[in-house]
């Protein structure tokens, strides 16, 4: 596992959102990145309310990390997983879409973008586990 | 809730048989997805806050640890349990052992 940031809120270790921004910014429905601090963009759609987002980059992305997320920076539209060994748990993604707040990878962010219900975006695989589960 | 506990587990090279180590990886594994229990562990991350370590704080419910495997995956290690009804004299003690653990890896580098 790399190392990443110790202090909250666990942002890029080199603090470094290039590769999520420029995939926002290639996005066809997304026509506005802002900034507003570092790890935290609002995202202007071509249709539908602007979104804030929050970037975690930690070795996995849980419940109490979310709770930590709201009390720094208040609500968040989505969370999206920066590091290819972060992981979180379906059923964590599921309690947040109650909230109609998405957790994803930047994949996954990159299709529910898509969608107009985008935090209902779940991946094929997401899909399979909940059906096993039936 | 007197019977809410957060078990501390370590991984990482700090953790391993290794004379040297970049942080201090700690995994805080709560009960389960309820707000007391998340809070739980947050209060507890604080609690360790300032304590001056490079400590880099996981927190997971045990649901969601099942699902991920974290546990297995990065090797991690059961080393204290903090319970709410004794939360700073559990976390006195988690950062002793810590420390302990440090003056022997340091000891060891030094041979």
């Amino acid at each position: 596992m790399a190392a990443h940031n110790s202090e909250y809120p666990w942002l890029s270790y080199y603090g470094n959102y290039r590769f999520f921004e420029d995939r926002m910014r290639e996005h066809s429905k997304v026509t506005l990145v802002e900034r507003l601090e570092t790890g935290h963009y609002r995202l202007v759609r071509s249709s539908g309310p602007d979104l804030v987002v929050f970037i975690c980059e930690c070795y996995s992305f849980g419940a109490s990390e979310y709770d930590e997320v709201i009390e720094n920076i208040g609500p968040v539209n989505a969370v999206v997983i920066s590091s290819n060994w972060c992981g979180y748990a379906l059923d964590f993604k599921m309690d947040c879409m109650n909230s109609d707040v998405g957790i994803f990878t930047i994949g996954e962010f990159m299709a529910a973008l898509n969608l107009k219900d985008f935090w209902t975006y779940l991946s094929p695989q997401q899909k399979k586990d909940l059906e096993r589960r039936k | 809730m007197i019977g809410e506990e957060v078990q501390i587990f370590g991984f990482g090279s700090f953790f391993r048989d290794l004379k040297t180590y970049n942080d201090i990886d700690l995994l805080l594994l709560h009960r389960d997805l309820s707000p007391c229990s998340r809070q739980f562990a947050i209060a507890c991350k604080r609690g360790l806050g300032g304590s001056g370590l490079k400590l880099h704080i996981t927190m997971l419910s045990s649901p969601e640890e099942k699902s991920l495997g974290f546990i297995e995956s990065s090797r991690a290690k059961k080393i204290h349990t903090i319970r709410r009804d004794e939360i700073d004299e559990g976390i006195q003690r988690l950062l002793k052992i810590i420390k302990d653990r440090t003056e022997q890896k340091l000891t060891a580098a030094t041979k």
